[in-house]
């Protein structure tokens, strides 16, 4: 086990590095040039030349690499180039609402998509299984920026019914920063009306970015629900009398939820990256909007920052997923993996 | 001797009457069986032989009413229990008498063990469900039926998943499980052909004496005629979906009347043969979808005449406990 | 007569087992209607890619500043854009740009995921496991935020949208390939060509890789559809294909702010989009049921 812990988080450092070189060339190869897009395709040559200078932009890209990673030990991401903050701080302000939203997204997906999985693959071939197919063929389909326009259109202009954008209304107060998620410190503080608020505000978001991991969810609990109500043991236990309810929801469930498991942890990561979409059209203030931001400004600091930010909780979130396989699946031995 | 005057006054357990399953695929209706009749006495063990493909396992899954549908469906006979048909039963009613009243374990107990739980919550399980007792009860019941089915260290064993057993080692867990509620009936799949040939004796004396102890019936499903020999009162000969041999053992074995018992029993090494050839029966097991007209034996029968391949033959009782399905007896 | 009679009895009885699998996989695909309505909607799709000039009713760059934002009628089936131009048309028109991005992309990830893989399972040892750490890193960036990188620092159009876009999609190839080859490698049919002495590439080549196809065919199918929403995606927020190129989410994004009155603005690309994944994930659906060997009974 230790073994196993160590050999993943050994292999995350290194991926996170690999990361880092991808970008960072990415970052040195732009034809665009930062310095021109701060000034404003203005500028004398000596300003653009002291510019350069302060931003170390003259040193060969390996050097800048070596500093731009000596300041990552520190936690120090640089500067960001449009925002003028450190990139740490921009992330810690930003990073709490995409958090919020995604883990908010992934629940949802997982409330609606196992059982949705577990009933349409009992009730195979029967109106409900069809229709639970539809929607998740619909949701692995659906271009998301596409079905938020249409949610806000229809719940927010039409329906009057969900606000369209931001995290809380504007005329009330967030709540007290704790955790910087609105629906935890709410309830903490106890500030309903902030709790509602939010809640109100995630709803629409979170749905429209969970979508795609709820129909993945489902799907794949479908089709692992078929082929384990077809094992043996399932037989033998329905030859022992069992009922079927107990079959079902618990004796094929913990088989069927192990490869479920996987599209979780891999939907996890998606998520983290969809919200770019999501957050652009909800205007919700994390880490997606300001990436995209950044990026029209050839701002690559901050890139790199989220970028890097999203590969670590992405590896982290995969790693708690093969964690817990041990809990549902006996036969795993982490020291073997790999 | 003594078994044999038994035979006679016995109560009838189970009674399967002209039963007839099919499955339906897309290659077209596999006729799994034509038409199985045969009775099962208290207290006894029937020998169901045959090749792999003759409706064995068929005949098991009909009687539990576990026949996956679609594609497969009993389409028609009895299955008195008893005297209760269960093809009458519902469901839920099925469940209480599976496990409980009639119990099966089957070839592969590796396959046949969830692999996420513990071996001791699957035996509980089952003693929950059929008699409603307390989980305490419920692991005093299990841990005695461990040692009775020779496990060693069962509170050890209870808490062990199943991959972490050996074959043997599960099937003993599969065995004490399905015996837990003392059912009237246990049916067994092949229950040792999975397992190595070392261990294949031990589980095949365990079942026998538990069988025994517990006086319950078994219908014991094997393609070894070895097996039967030891421990089966009766016989019956499974061919493409047919009984066409139905004995005492001792009668099968002293006389048998069906061309296709005949072949099988020459295709046993003996020590009086020793240095012969073995004798084998010519060409496969017929297609069930297209099954041969008449006797579907007949393309392979030694004896063949021409009225085999027209007419099904009936049931010819060569005496009351023994009947052949063959032309040749009339 | 007689000889190729017998020739053709002969070829038929040789081949008799793969005639009757190949029967039983059309008659498989015929029976299975959502693969059936799935490859209805991409033989739809390419058809209006390829004929567009002829089907489109109007030019899809034409401004019509006197036509602005004008609702669905029977001179504009699907409306007009902010700019007087017809959206049908350049729907029309712009199924040939995602087309265009989905196979190059789709073809350009699979064939170096075929490589990498083929070769990473292959040779095995140290060099597979460099090569799969490498595709783990890929597979670990961010999808989106590395194709909008790779666009922003190349310039946002069309082309870096494929690379970018490409970039990330390979991996998924290589693993699929790797664990196939690795199934295959050590078959007892290879065993048996190699110990005929066949040499490493054309065992790889002529034995292996055409022994992974109905995976990659079934995987690459179902990718077209990410691709495309993907490509779309990119669009949307500015970069991927730039205006006035009739692509299908830049045409969404162009509607975001007339969403509330002229819908159909966003609408309709939106749901071609939609309607053209539905039909290659419907179709990958559908080659997967038939293709797989544990799920043709």
């Amino acid at each position: 086990m230790k073994v196993f812990l160590l050999k993943r988080l050994f292999y995350t450092v290194l991926m996170l590095i690999g990361i880092s070189i991808i970008t960072f060339t990415l970052s040195h190869v732009v034809p665009g040039d930062p310095v021109l897009t701060m000034l404003g395709g203005r500028g004398t040559d000596e300003q653009i030349e002291k510019m350069r200078e302060d931003l170390g932009l003259n040193k060969p890209i390996h050097e800048q690499y070596f500093i731009y990673m000596k300041g990552l030990i520190n936690f120090d991401l640089g500067e960001s180039i449009r925002t003028k903050r450190d990139v740490t701080a921009d992330l810690k302000n930003f990073f709490p609402a995409t958090f919020e939203l995604s883990t908010f997204a992934i629940i949802l997906s997982i409330i609606l998509g196992i059982p949705l999985g577990i009933l349409s693959a009992v009730k195979k071939d029967s109106w409900l299984d069809q229709g639970a197919r539809i929607f998740s063929l619909l949701g692995v389909s659906m271009p998301v920026f596409w079905l938020g326009l249409l949610l806000m259109a229809l719940f927010y202009n039409h329906l009057h019914f969900l606000p369209s954008s931001g995290r809380i209304a504007m005329f009330i107060m967030p709540p007290r920063d704790i955790t910087g998620l609105y629906l935890v410190d709410s309830l903490i503080t106890g500030n309903f009306d902030a709790f509602w608020s939010s809640l109100q505000h995630i709803i629409l978001p979170a749905f429209c970015l969970g979508y795609l991991s709820t129909a993945q969810i489902a799907r794949m609990m479908r089709s692992s629900m078929l082929e384990v109500m077809n094992q043996d043991y399932i037989r033998s236990s329905y030859s022992f009398g069992l009922s079927e309810k107990l079959i079902i929801f618990k004796l094929a469930f913990k088989n069927a939820f192990i490869p479920t498991l996987t599209i979780i942890g891999l939907s996890y990561g998606s998520l983290l990256s969809g919200a770019v979409l999501t957050e652009t059209i909800f205007s919700w203030p994390g880490i997606g909007r300001y990436v995209v931001e950044s990026m029209l400004f050839l701002d690559f600091p901050a890139v790199m920052g989220v970028t890097l930010l999203i590969a670590l909780v992405y590896s982290l979130a995969n790693l708690f997923v093969d964690l817990l396989y041990g809990f549902f699946d006996p036969r795993i031995k982490y020291d073997e993996i790999n | 001797m003594e078994k044999e005057n038994n035979l006679d006054e016995n109560e009838i357990l189970l009674e399967v009457k002209n039963l007839k399953t099919s499955f339906f695929t897309y290659e077209g209706e596999v006729k799994a069986l034509e038409d199985v009749s045969f009775v099962v006495n208290k207290g006894e063990t029937l020998g169901l032989v045959g090749e792999t493909g003759s409706g064995k396992s068929v005949t098991a899954l009909s009687i539990m009413k576990l026949i996956p549908d679609p594609p497969g469906k009993i389409l028609s006979g009895e299955i008195n229990f008893n005297g209760e048909n269960l093809i009458k039963k519902t469901e839920k009613e099925m469940q209480d008498i599976r496990g409980n009243q009639i119990s099966m374990i089957f070839q592969d107990p590796m396959n046949s063990l969830n692999p996420v739980f513990d071996v001791g919550t699957q035996i509980k399980q089952v003693i929950k469900k059929h008699q409603r007792k307390s989980s305490r009860m419920a692991k005093k019941i299990a841990l005695e039926m461990f040692k009775k089915v020779g496990l060693p260290d069962p509170e050890h064993i209870m808490g062990k998943y199943p991959h972490e057993l050996s074959g043997g080692m599960q099937q003993r867990v599969m065995i004490a499980t399905a015996l837990s509620c003392h059912p009237q009936l246990l049916i067994a799949d092949e229950p040792t052909t999975a397992l190595d040939v070392t261990i294949q004796a031990q589980i095949l004396k365990l079942i026998k004496n538990l069988r025994d102890e517990m006086s319950s019936s078994m219908l014991l499903i094997t393609h070894d005629l070895g097996v039967v020999a030891r421990v089966c009162d009766r016989v019956a000969v499974m061919y493409a979906g047919n009984i066409v041999e139905y004995a005492p053992v001792k009668k099968l074995f002293k006389n048998p009347s069906h061309p296709y018992t005949e072949g099988l029993l020459k295709a046993i090494p003996r020590r009086e043969s020793r240095g012969e050839k073995l004798k084998i029966i010519k060409g496969k097991v017929p297609n069930l979808i297209t099954p041969p007209s008449g006797c579907r034996f007949h393309p392979r029968c030694e004896y063949k005449m021409d009225v085999c391949s027209s007419t099904i033959p009936p049931r010819k009782y060569i005496d009351e406990n023994h009947y052949v399905k063959c032309h040749l007896q009339f | 007569m007689e000889t190729t009679d017998t020739l053709i009895d002969s070829w038929l009885k040789k081949h008799e087992s793969k005639i009757k699998e190949f029967k039983y996989t059309l008659h498989l695909i015929s029976k299975s209607p959502l693969s059936m309505i799935g490859a209805f909607i991409i033989a739809c799709f390419l058809l209006i890619a390829v004929f567009a000039p002829f089907l489109a009713p109007h030019d899809p760059y034409y401004q019509e500043m006197s036509a602005r934002l004008e609702a669905p009628s029977f001179q504009h089936p699907l409306g007009t854009d902010d700019m007087g131009r017809d959206i049908l048309s350049r729907i029309i028109y712009g199924s040939r740009i995602s087309v265009l991005i989905g196979i190059i992309v789709v073809s350009i990830g699979a064939a170096i995921g075929i490589i990498v893989g083929a070769v990473s399972g292959y040779i095995g040892g140290a060099g597979d496991n460099i090569l799969m750490r490498i595709a783990d890193m890929f597979l670990s960036f961010p999808p989106l935020i590395l194709a909008m990188a790779i666009a922003a620092a190349l310039g946002p159009n069309l082309r870096n949208t494929i690379i970018a876009i490409a970039l990330v999609r390979w991996p998924v190839y290589a693993r699929l390939v790797r664990s196939q080859v690795l199934s295959i490698k050590n078959s007892q049919f290879i065993e048996a060509i190699r110990s005929m002495g066949g040499s490493d590439i054309r065992i790889l080549f002529i034995h292996i890789l055409p022994n992974c196809l109905s995976p990659i065919i079934v995987r690459a199918t179902m990718d077209l559809g990410t691709v495309i929403l993907a490509a779309a995606g990119l669009s949307f927020i500015g970069f991927g294909a730039q205006p006035p190129l009739p692509e299908w989410g830049a045409m969404v994004s162009d509607g975001r702010q007339y969403i509330v009155s002229e819908w159909w603005v966003a609408a309709f690309p939106g749901l071609a989009i939609l309607f053209v994944v539905v039909g290659f994930n419907i179709l990958g659906d559908g080659l997967r049921d038939v293709l797989d060997p544990r799920l043709r009974r």
